[in-house]
Parts: structure tokens; sequence; C-alpha cells
């Protein structure tokens, strides 16, 4: 099967400096229980860090389809869209 | 006139309606249909056509429309054989900072070795500089049969304009058929504005350079539409055939010890006066900053090193070889380690002697970055991490018990 890493890799991003996601108040996604973030987002944005107790935020695979923002049960995730020009560039999409 | 379609033939795939250049052809039910008043008979759609319904008939073109077809083709230029074989050699530009000479110098000797003993030519470096004389020796010592010096102390800076119309002067005297630059801030700044001068053809940072022996030109490699196409291009008419090459994409030559050649010296005909530029100060850089696109040796881990503090471990291998620290995104991300010393796609690429690949998977994204490397060391204890299919050498198994013993070992044989 094809990872999903490779068709990624298919995208054009122009990768911001800027990280474009923040998580306002990690202490929630401690309490979280599913944490529907780390298997609802298509492109694998957010995983959990068992050892670090943390969310990973890997926002250079954002696909801005904003789902996050809605699935997030405490709505700690501060999404906005990358600066103008940065992010993902979709060509014929 | 106009392109004729037979009719029993078409089979209404289309193509020549895609191939028109000047939209005088279309599909009718399912036919190919022409408008003759667009149609200029280029005869594009000759060419196309999988079934043959396409004629063109040559004799009955008017004088009028055949000219109409020659105004579309790029005329001919007349190239004089006479004055292109004139020009003979292979240089390379030698750039230096105040005597130290830069790597990607040497690198360009060696292949500009091979391009000079294909073409059965010589090989020379291009110096210039104040006081630089006794750095003649090194140049030779990678393989350059020749070197033309400038020294005078108005070149004791690099200035654009001063070190330009050096190069030209030379060219103008001597006449070499290439001319290779590193494609650093200095020879970028310098190739362009030469090339212009020059009125010949320079392209920008490329990869392979060989020589098409039956003609004799450069074919100068290079990735456009960002790596995605590899192009190869010539320069027919002009001379020198000038290129810039990226800092370790050539690999370096072997020195061979005692090596000598000729010194020809000429003599700078740029006063002070005439140069506009006047470098006020030189701020160097500081240490603070991560090389990684100029270490030999990188040691990088990614997720699998597991917290920041086991990237000591990482540490301690990179002090023993006289090496840097690397990471992956993952790793990055993770806090473990500044972006500035992330590999990939977003990060550096990077060419080191030796890359090790320490808990990184090997996604693509990073392997884009370092997969030039000379030599790739992995360690992962996943055997199936698609890292092992660029390492040259792989050890499947938990870094945090390898690595240091790597170390030990290493520490031994390298210290006594
Ligand atoms: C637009 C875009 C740009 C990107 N740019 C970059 C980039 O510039 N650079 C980059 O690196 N990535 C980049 N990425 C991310 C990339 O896709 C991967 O997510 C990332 O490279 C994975 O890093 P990793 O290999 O360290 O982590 P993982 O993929 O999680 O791999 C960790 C590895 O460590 C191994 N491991 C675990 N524990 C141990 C142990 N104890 N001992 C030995 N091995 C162990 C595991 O088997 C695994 O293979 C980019 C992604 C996108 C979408």
């Amino acid at each position: 099967m094809i990872k999903l890493e490779d068709k990624l890799f298919l995208n054009r991003y122009l990768t911001d400096d800027n990280n474009h996601i923040n998580i306002v108040n990690r202490d929630e996604c401690l309490v979280c229980v599913n944490k529907p973030c780390t298997y609802v987002c298509p492109a694998r944005v957010y995983e959990w860090d068992e050892k670090e107790k943390r969310i990973t935020i890997a926002y250079e695979n954002c696909v801005e389809c904003g789902t996050c923002r809605y699935v997030c049960p405490p709505h700690v995730i501060d999404w906005r869209n990358p600066r103008g020009g940065y992010g993902i560039q979709y060509k014929f999409g | 006139m106009a392109v004729e379609v037979i009719k029993s033939n078409c089979i209404g795939c289309g193509a020549c309606v895609q191939a028109c250049p000047f939209d005088a052809l279309d599909l009718v039910d399912g036919i190919a249909v022409v408008d003759p008043e667009k149609c200029t008979d280029c005869g594009v759609c000759v060419g196309v056509c999988p079934a043959r319904a396409l004629h063109l008939e040559e004799s009955k073109c008017s004088p009028n429309s055949k000219e109409q077809s020659c105004n579309v083709k790029i005329k001919e230029k007349q190239v004089d054989n006479s004055e292109i074989s004139k020009y003979k050699g292979v240089w390379v530009y030698i750039e230096h900072s105040y005597g130290d000479i830069a790597d990607v110098s040497y690198e360009l000797l060696g292949i500009g070795r091979k391009l000079a003993d294909d073409l059965g030519v010589k090989l020379a470096g291009i110096l210039l500089g104040s006081d630089v004389k006794d750095k003649t020796k090194d140049i030779f010592e990678y393989g350059a049969d020749q070197v033309y010096l400038v020294d005078d102390p108005v070149l004791k800076d690099y200035r654009t304009e001063a070190y330009s119309h050096c190069v030209e002067s030379l060219v103008d005297k001597y006449k070499p058929e290439i001319m290779l630059m590193g494609a650093t801030t200095q020879g970028r700044d310098l190739a362009g504005y030469v090339a212009t001068k020059l009125q010949t053809g320079l392209t920008a940072d490329c990869t392979e350079l060989a020589i098409e022996q039956e003609s004799r030109l450069l074919l100068q490699t290079r990735p456009a539409f960002g790596g995605n196409v590899m192009a190869t291009i010539v320069c027919k008419e002009s001379r020198p055939q000038m290129s810039t090459v990226r800092p370790r994409v050539m690999p370096m030559p072997e020195k061979r010890p005692g090596n000598k050649g000729e010194v020809i010296e000429e003599k700078n005909t740029l006063q002070e006066d005439d140069i506009a530029t006047k470098i006020l100060e030189i701020v160097s850089e500081g240490g603070g900053l991560v090389y990684l696109d100029r270490a030999d040796i990188i040691v990088s881990g990614g997720k699998g090193v597991g917290s920041k503090e086991n990237f000591k471990i990482l540490q301690d291998l990179a002090d023993v070889l006289g090496g840097t620290v690397g990471a992956s995104r993952a790793a990055v991300e993770a806090g473990w380690m500044e972006q500035s010393r992330q590999v990939g796609q977003t990060g550096t690429t990077v060419r080191p002697k030796i890359y090790f690949a320490l808990g990184i998977s090997g996604a693509i994204q990073h392997l884009v970055g370092m997969q030039t490397s000379d030599v790739i060391v992995a360690i992962n204890n996943d055997p199936d991490a698609t890292i092992f299919n660029v390492a040259n050498y792989g050890i499947v198994g938990d870094l945090k018990k390898i690595v240091p013993e790597l170390t030990k070992e290493l520490k031994k044989r390298l210290q006594g």
C-alpha cells in the first residue's frame, strides 16, 4: 500500500516557517479521551506522543481542510489559514 | 489551401484538434473538420494523426502560404565555426576567501579534468586576488595543468566589477571553450555578469556535465521545474560555454601531491579609481550558525531517538567523528532539535561524505534532502524501514544501545 507520506509528496506545498496551527491549552489534550484529531485528519498532522504526553503537530502536512477545528472536543486547536502564498498549493485541484 | 481530411480514415480521436496551434480543426459528428480560413498548412496535425486521415499536398502549396509557414520557424543563425574553433581549453574559476580556497573549486577541477581529457585539451584554473601566488600549488595538485594568475592589491576583496573585468580580459586573450564556476554567492554573482558581458550562454546549478564526443559540445544537465525534469542544455553558437555547479554536487578529486603546472601571470588593468564599489568592512558570520550543507559528516536523528536527552548520544558520536548533528522533521517538531538542523525537503539539502540516519524511517520528504550522500549508515529497529533502501550500511536494532557502542569503538580507534 502506498504510504500517506508518499501521497503527500505528490502535493505541492510552500511551507512557511510560521506554524499556522497551535494548541492553545495542552492540558485539555491530557484529559481528552479519544483524541479525534489524531485519526480524523486526512494528512495525519496530529499525533499523540505517548512519552512526552503531548500532541505533535506536523503542520507542513496540512491540506487546510479545517476538519480538526470541528472535531476537537475541547476546541483548543487554534487553526488559521497559512499566510498568503504559503501552505498547500493545489494544482489541477 | 488547407489540410485535407480523408473521411474514411478518420477515427475521430481528436488528436489533431488538440495539436493544431491555430484552432483550425474541430470534431463534427466524430469526424475532423478543417476551417480553411484558419489553417496555415503548418502540418502539425498530419504528424500526430494516428490513422493517416490528414493529408497535406506540398506541391499545391502556393508560394504565399509557404512563406507564411517559414515565418513560424525560428531563423537558424549562421554559426561561424572558424570563430568557435579558436576557443580551446577548460577553465575553472578558483574561488577563495583571502587565499582560503573553496572546496567547490577543487570539486570543479575534478570534473574539469575529465572534460579536458575527453576533449584532449588543457585544464586551467583562474586565480584572482592579492598575495595568492603560493596558492597555485594546491590548484596543480588537484589536477590543473595551468593557472592564470592575476595578483594585484586591487583584487584583495571580491568585487564584481574588478573580478569580472579580469575574467573577461583573460577570456578575450586566451579563449577557453568551457568555463566552470561554483554556484556560491560569489560564483552566481560573477557568472551572470561575465556571461552577459561576453555574450555567451550560461547554465546555472548544473548537476551533471559531459562532453558529446562528435560535436565536442558541453552537455549541461540541470534539474528544472523543482527537480521533476532534467534538462540538458547546450550552448552551440558562442564561447566559452559557461556553467555553474553547486558545492558538493561533484565528488572531490584525488589530490596528487607534487603535480606541477604552468603559471601564466597577467596584469590587472583596472585601477582602484575605476571601481565604484568600496568595501568598508567585512562582518564574519560568527560560529553560532549551523553549516549542515558544508559538514563532511552528519549524525542525524529522528523520532526514533525518543527524547531530547537521547540526542546527547548522537552528539557524542558527532564529536568523536568531528561531525554535525542533524535531525528529521519529526525530531524538530517534537522540540528536540532546532529547525536549522532539519534535513529534507523543507530543511537543508546535504551531501556529506557520511550520513548517519538514526531512528529515521526514511520518508520521501527526508530522503530528497540526503540521498546523494556518499555513504549512508542507517540504524533502525524496524527492518522494513524505507531508509534501508538507500543505506549503504544498515543495522537493525535499538539505537540507544548501538550508538554508544559505536562511539566507544570509534573513539578507541581514532584517538589511539
Ligand atoms: C510538505 C512536507 C515537508 C516535509 N519536510 C520534511 C523535511 O524537510 N525533513 C524531514 O525529515 N521530514 C519532512 N517531512 C515529514 C516527513 O514526511 C516525515 O514525517 C518525517 O521525515 C518522519 O521523521 P522520522 O523518520 O524521524 O520519524 P518516523 O517516521 O516516526 O520514524 C521513526 C523511526 O525510528 C525507528 N525507531 C524507533 N525507535 C527506535 C530505536 N529505539 N532505535 C532505532 N530505531 C528506532 C522507527 O522504526 C521508525 O522507522 C515533510 C512532510 C511534508 C508533508
